[in-house]
């Protein structure tokens, strides 16, 4: 996606999304999913899909199908997600694991809608798991936030993973 | 059905610190650690009933599935109920009108035990060593060992040709949700599997046995069924025969000294009836 208006959104706008991102950061770090669910519009689309490497050369079709997800969420699903992880069954993350999201090259791009903004980011998450694994997963998003009332609200993330084979055992963390 | 199965979506690979055997004994018998291992995932996603099997392992059915082992290291782990494959999908209805609509076509094709009661059930393959597949979870899946304690695991999902889009969609989807990278069941089982074999390399654990008894001396021959089979999903009869094929093939000098048996195979007319 190209994505370069002519002009800017005004500045202020910028700032609140950028703090939206961190402020969400901070939240998952610190496992406060009620308040990043919070942070989320009704009709969220929060998806992850498989990527094909491929030979530049390969001309094969598309999969009949399509490619697949890694996560594919609307609002219920990321609950359903949430309430999973609180339910005190999930052992891969007891003791809780440290995960640490560093988010940056944030763009905030002009939509038509004054309430609405493309927000492109790259997330690096550092995950120090079990005694002394540690993994750090880098990823691309692209995202749409809208603003409601005082608030921006998270409406959409497409997520790239860089990793063609997922170094760790789980992804158990959100994105 | 007579379409065939095919494989969907891209490749989803990750790496697991595990030795290659312990996913494949955790696929092939081990139907009791679903209550515990994946007791989050199943009060999040269970929509019918699997043999009984719950959250917290407080009861199960044992008439109601087989463990079969007894072919040279294969395994088949199977409900008998024609339905329960599709017991961790949220919304199941799609998937069992497509399986009561051919119903008829599968029992006069493969039989009665197989049409009504094998087809559409939670049925777990072992090709011995590692590669396993789910009709009803829907998902294929290769363990590539790369060196002491480390694996590379492939998963696809796996639909029937038969099927229209919407249910190959729908199953494409559940396998993601379910099993994929960001899986509900999977991602419980990755460092229970890890701990078990980082545990293992302790002095004093090395020493000792490997225990896999339950349901010992409960096995033998069912009518219309081959194989030495033990009665429903919760046994350790089917890592006993993985574990035996394993020790086989790690004893054995050569490849001729490898045993090749195929306990109570059906006859030819059995096998018409089955």
């Amino acid at each position: 996606m190209l994505d370069r208006p002519l002009s800017p959104p005004p500045v202020e706008v910028i700032v609140a999304v950028t703090q939206a991102l961190h402020c969400e950061a901070r939240l998952l770090d610190n496992e406060d999913f009620d308040g990043w669910l919070a942070m989320l519009n009704e009709d969220i689309c929060y998806r992850m899909e498989l990527k094909s490497r491929r030979f530049r050369a390969d001309r094969s079709p598309p999969l009949p199908v399509g490619p697949g997800v890694i996560f594919n969420e609307d609002l219920g699903r990321l609950k359903l997600r949430v309430d999973r992880l609180k339910s005190g069954f999930v052992w891969a993350e007891d003791p809780p694991n440290f995960i640490r999201r560093a988010i940056s090259n944030v763009e905030v791009v002009a939509r038509p809608a004054e309430n609405e903004v493309r927000v492109h980011s790259v997330l690096i998450m550092h995950r120090n798991r079990i005694d002394g694994t540690t993994r750090v997963l880098t990823a691309a998003r692209t995202d749409l936030w809208r603003g409601e009332g005082q608030a921006w609200l998270l409406a959409a993330r497409d997520i790239v993973l860089d990793h063609s084979v997922l170094p760790d055992s789980n992804l158990n963390a959100f994105f | 059905m007579p379409g065939g199965s095919a494989l969907l979506g891209e490749t989803q690979k990750m790496v697991l610190g595990t030795n290659w055997k312990l996913p494949v004994e955790n696929v092939c018998g081990d139907g009791y650690h679903l209550g515990w291992a994946h007791a989050g995932a199943m009060s999040a996603v269970q929509s019918m009933d699997l043999t009984g099997l719950n959250v917290g392992n407080s009861g199960v059915d044992l008439d109601g599935g087989l463990s079969v082992a007894g072919m040279n290291g294969h395994m088949v782990l199977s409900a008998l109920d024609g339905v329960s494959g599709y017991a961790f999908y949220p919304d199941p209805k799609p998937i069992l009108e497509y399986l009561e609509a051919n119903r008829q076509t599968v029992i006069d094709r493969l039989g009665e035990v197989r049409g009504k009661q094998v087809w559409g059930a939670q049925v777990n393959i072992t090709i011995f060593p590692n590669l396993q597949l789910l009709p009803g979870l829907n998902w294929f899946r290769v363990y590539h060992p790369k060196g002491p304690g480390q694996i590379e695991q492939w998963t696809w999902a796996m639909a029937e040709n038969d099927m229209l889009e919407a249910v190959k969609t729908q199953i494409l989807e559940n396998q993601c949700l379910t099993v994929g990278l960001a899986g509900l069941f999977d991602n419980d089982d990755g460092d229970n599997l890890a701990a078990c074999t980082e545990q293992s390399r302790g002095w004093r654990t090395a020493q000792m046995d490997v225990y896999t008894n339950m349901a010992l001396g409960r096995s033998g021959k069912r009518e219309g069924f081959p194989g030495d089979i033990a009665a429903g999903l919760v046994s350790e009869h089917n890592q006993r025969y993985f574990y035996r094929r394993w020790q086989e093939h790690m004893m054995a000098e050569t490849w001729a000294e490898v045993p090749t048996y195929n306990i109570n195979s059906l006859t030819a007319q059995e096998a018409e009836h089955a």
